[in-house]
């Protein structure tokens, strides 16, 4: 099958993690289809959302990997943080267990992308202001220290979630654009053209057979 | 619009493309520009010379004063100079008038065309025979007029005399002129002596005001150039003659600057489009409005003339009024136009006894013959050192403009480059139809790929998120078989006795499977219903927990669209739409099933323990494949169907593809479903592994 028309030139992927119950599901929906997910069912493994997005002028797919929150599946969605360009790390600021599990999440993260992966931390639930339990200032220290990006978020409201998916990928293209991100690595997480889907298969498992570090 | 005759050859008057052409050169910006501006300087320089070349000439020959050889000297290049400007104007060949053309023309060309040394030669030549080659033309050419005069009516006698009542006013008359054959309007230096022309300045030198008549057809338009350097073009006659004004307009401050204070006044002149100058001199001198200086004038010459002229004085009132009525610009073009000469006049008076001393000798001898008072002295000379004035201005305009010109442009490879390119670049009119063209052609690629796009199963399989759960069942299937390789290799070898005639059975369900199911194929079986009890007969077996049938809701939907289709039977809907629906529902079930067979995969890993039995669970894994591509057939026979129903219009050739396409894209979703079925064997593996493994503890 000879490669099919595409509208984007890159596809960024990203994948979102953090603890059950944070909200990754209905950040995923609000972002893609724009609305509130009222009862969202437990996710199995990993479940998907994209869309395309224009930064600088250029049409870039955002292929979204929305992984399983529960403990259980941790060992399956492991695999799938390889060759991420973004991570966007949710926790509930209505939940300081949530914050506090950030740390092992973040070593996930970092373990399993690669260095030039932008990570992102969002506090999800802010309209939840009376219920707060995490402050923005602790969190944005913590965003700091590890240089992540931060932004607190409602998936309920919509607010700040376009921004935050948004900011990761200008952040992304940026680093496209001073060399920092080069597209030719196995696991930068972009692809420059879309491959076709019948190539995809075949390109894919000859890479990952070499690298069996995980 | 142009600058110099050069330029009018190939633009203005050649019609629509050169125009469109024209237009274009004019978009390119100051490159263009300064190769207008450079053509015209040259252009000035080339009316210098050709005035020294014809000075030079008619001086060897006419040294003695010859009336008639020195009116036919100049008389002759005018004319020639008048013709070949109007053989070119018709985008007739510029090397066929050079030929046919003199000296004059030729030199012309030269300028044009040759070398950068040539013309510094020429200007050098220029500048070391200018005293003497000046002061004779400029008495040549003093004598030719009068002579023409003359001779082209037999009033002039009577007018000679009159015309030495008025001293003052002749002198305003041949100043004025002279001025015009100094402007940039090159051509105009040779033009003045044409017959027509003289007969004119003869009917002038009736009277000052008559000027006016020729003043505004001359000015106005160079003003108009200069001010508004668009589009004048056409709408003037008197194009070419006036186009001198543009260039001069534009690069006057610089030209002002190199003059030098003694050139100030004359410069004022020259340029056409120097208003501000003018308007300097205008208010310096309180200058009375150019109405008031006609009747003024008309009003003096009736007292003089009074006796012997009555007639005249009559023509001459009707003549004033009438330039009332043509000029179409009286405050900005008559102010000017009358004002001129006088400054002129005063601006040359130092210069005047110089030039007299010169310059008596023929023009007097000449006079006397006709019996006139010394007051024909005064005016000769006068309008004499003018001339020579006028031709001083000239040849500094040249040099300086010749030196400015190389500064900027060395070489004049720009101002060459702005000549010839010009013939190769393709005209306006034709970059905007290819534009048209293109355009057209984008429009309908866009069209078309979005149709593409419709109709394309890898989009919609991507679309619907088959791909990426490709890709992580990919990474699973990677993940699992690593652990595999792993776990066999801890094992100790009676555990690995035990488990691996499991693996095995495992391993060849998932390879014979493949080879049955093809068989299978043909068989007539599950219809409707059957479908999805099959597919959640064989998911139950997997004792995986619950998990959404996404294929399920999917065929439904597909079954929904389906039977709308035959419900409606008056086919309305096109061979195209059905095939888009086909190819996306085909593309939409396949990567249900793969999305299926991943989530199967995870949740094996997730729920393993010793109850199971993984052989079993890969039969039911086989047999869902089996069911899901035998679907896909069916699918796609349906939509063959919906396809052959369609309006008859769309029969022919194009059913036929787009029902291969849609058996093409069905056994391409049979493949994508064997492929995510043979990645959950190392899954499969795996759990055995572990499980019997656990078993063993």
């Amino acid at each position: 099958m000879a490669a099919g028309p595409y509208n984007y030139s890159y596809i960024f992927k990203y994948i979102i993690i953090g603890d059950m119950g944070v909200g990754k599901s209905c950040l995923l929906h609000q972002f893609t289809e724009k609305k509130f997910m009222a009862d969202c069912p437990h996710t199995i493994g990993v479940e998907f959302g994209t869309r395309i997005i224009e930064v600088s002028g250029q049409k870039i797919k955002l292929q979204i990997w929305d992984t399983a929150g529960q403990e259980r599946f941790r060992a399956v969605t492991r695999s799938y943080y390889r060759g991420a360009a973004g991570a966007l790390m949710v926790y509930d600021i209505t939940r300081r267990s949530t914050y506090n599990h950030l740390s092992s999440w973040l070593t996930d993260a970092r373990n399993l992308t690669n260095p030039n992966t932008v990570i992102f931390l969002i506090g999800n639930k802010s309209d939840l202001e009376a219920q707060r339990d995490v402050t923005y200032e602790e969190a944005k220290q913590f965003a700091d220290e590890n240089g992540l990006m931060f932004l607190e978020c409602s998936a309920k409201t919509g607010d700040n979630v376009e921004d935050a998916f948004l900011d990761t990928a200008k952040k992304i293209y940026q680093n496209i654009q001073d060399g920092s991100l080069d597209l030719n690595a196995a696991e930068s997480g972009v692809q420059h053209k879309p491959a076709t889907p019948r190539s995809a298969i075949s390109t894919d498992q000859a890479p990952s057979k070499e690298g069996c570090a995980c | 619009m142009s600058g110099t005759d050069d330029d009018a050859f190939a633009s203005a008057d050649e019609g629509d493309e050169t125009l469109t052409l024209k237009q274009k050169d004019k978009d390119e910006g100051p490159v263009d520009s300064d190769a207008v501006n450079s053509l015209k300087k040259k252009g000035t320089e080339k009316s210098v010379q050709q005035k020294s070349k014809i000075g030079a000439d008619t001086s060897k020959d006419v040294a003695s004063s010859t009336e008639s050889v020195a009116d036919g000297a100049v008389k002759h290049p005018g004319h020639q100079t008048k013709k070949s400007k109007q053989k070119t104007k018709k985008g007739k060949n510029v090397v066929k008038s050079k030929e046919n053309e003199g000296e004059v023309l030729k030199e012309k060309e030269k300028v044009k065309y040759s070398e950068t040394k040539q013309i510094q030669s020429a200007s050098l030549e220029l500048s070391t025979s200018k005293p003497s080659v000046a002061d004779d033309e400029k008495s040549e050419k003093k004598l030719q007029e009068v002579t023409e005069k003359v001779q082209k009516s037999p009033q002039t006698a009577e007018k000679g005399s009159t015309e030495m009542k008025t001293p003052q006013k002749a002198v305003t008359v041949e100043t004025e002129s002279f001025t015009k054959e100094c402007t940039p309007t090159k051509d105009s230096s040779v033009k003045t002596c044409t017959a027509e022309e003289t007969s004119t300045r003869t009917e002038l030198l009736k009277s000052p005001s008559s000027q006016e008549i020729v003043r505004p057809m001359q000015d106005s338009p160079n003003e108009q150039d200069s001010n508004e350097t668009k589009d004048t073009g056409n709408a003037e006659p008197t194009k070419s003659s006036s186009s001198g004004g543009w260039g001069w307009g534009s690069w006057g401050s610089s030209l002002l600057d190199m003059a030098s204070s003694s050139v100030t006044t004359f410069t004022s002149q020259v340029g056409g489009g120097l208003n501000a100058v003018l308007e300097t001199v205008e208010s310096t001198l309180n200058i009375p409005p150019p109405e008031q200086f006609v009747d003024d004038s008309a009003e003096k010459e009736k007292d003089e003339k009074n006796d012997s002229n009555d007639v005249l004085t009559d023509d001459i009132q009707d003549k004033s009024e009438r330039t009332e009525a043509i000029c179409t610009e009286p405050k900005r073009s008559d102010p000017e136009s009358v004002e001129q000469p006088k400054s002129t006049t005063k601006a040359q008076e130092p210069h005047q006894m110089q030039a007299a001393s010169k310059t008596s000798g023929s023009g007097g001898s000449w006079f006397s013959s006709w019996g006139v008072s010394n007051i024909t002295g005064i005016v000769q000379n006068t309008s004499k050192s003018l001339m020579t004035g006028s031709l001083d201005v000239l040849e500094i305009i040249g040099k300086k403009t010749f030196d400015v010109l190389k500064d900027h442009d060395p070489g004049l490879k720009r101002a060459r480059g702005f000549l010839f390119d010009r013939k190769d670049k393709p005209n306006l009119s034709q970059i905007l139809r290819d534009a048209k063209k293109e355009a057209e052609f984008r429009v309908e690629k866009e069209k078309e790929f979005e149709e593409s796009r419709k109709a394309d199963f890898g989009v919609h399989f991507d679309e619907f998120q088959g791909l990426v759960h490709l890709e992580a069942l990919e990474i699973l299937s990677q993940q699992s078989e690593r652990k595999v390789q792993s776990l066999l290799m801890a094992l100790p070898t009676d555990s690995l006795a035990t488990i691996k005639p499991t693996l095995l059975l495992i391993k060849q369900t998932f390879e014979t499977e493949i080879e049955e199911e093809e068989e299978s194929a043909d068989e007539e079986g599950s219809q409707g219903q059957d479908f999805i009890r099959l597919v959640a007969e064989h998911l139950a077996e997997l004792q995986i927990g619950s998990m959404p049938n996404k294929v399920k809701q999917t065929w439904e939907e597909i079954e929904v669209w389906l039977a709308q289709f035959h419900e409606k039977k008056d086919s309305d809907v096109s061979s195209k739409i059905v095939h888009q629906t086909a190819i996306q529902s085909l593309a939409r079930l396949t990567s249900k099933g793969i999305d299926q067979f991943h989530k199967t995969g995870e949740l094996i890993l997730l729920h393993m323990d010793s109850d199971h039995d993984y052989v079993k669970k890969s039969q039911s894994l086989a047999s869902l494949t089996k069911i899901l591509c035998k679907e896909m057939g069916c699918l796609a026979n349906k939509f063959a169907d919906c396809l052959t129903g369609t309006s008859e219009e769309d029969r022919g050739n194009e059913i036929g593809c787009l029902t291969t396409n849609i058996y093409l894209e069905a056994s391409n979703s049979s493949s994508y479903v064997q492929d995510g079925f043979r990645l959950l064997l190392p899954v499969l593996q795996q759990a055995a592994i572990e499980t019997s493994e656990v078993l063993n503890r």
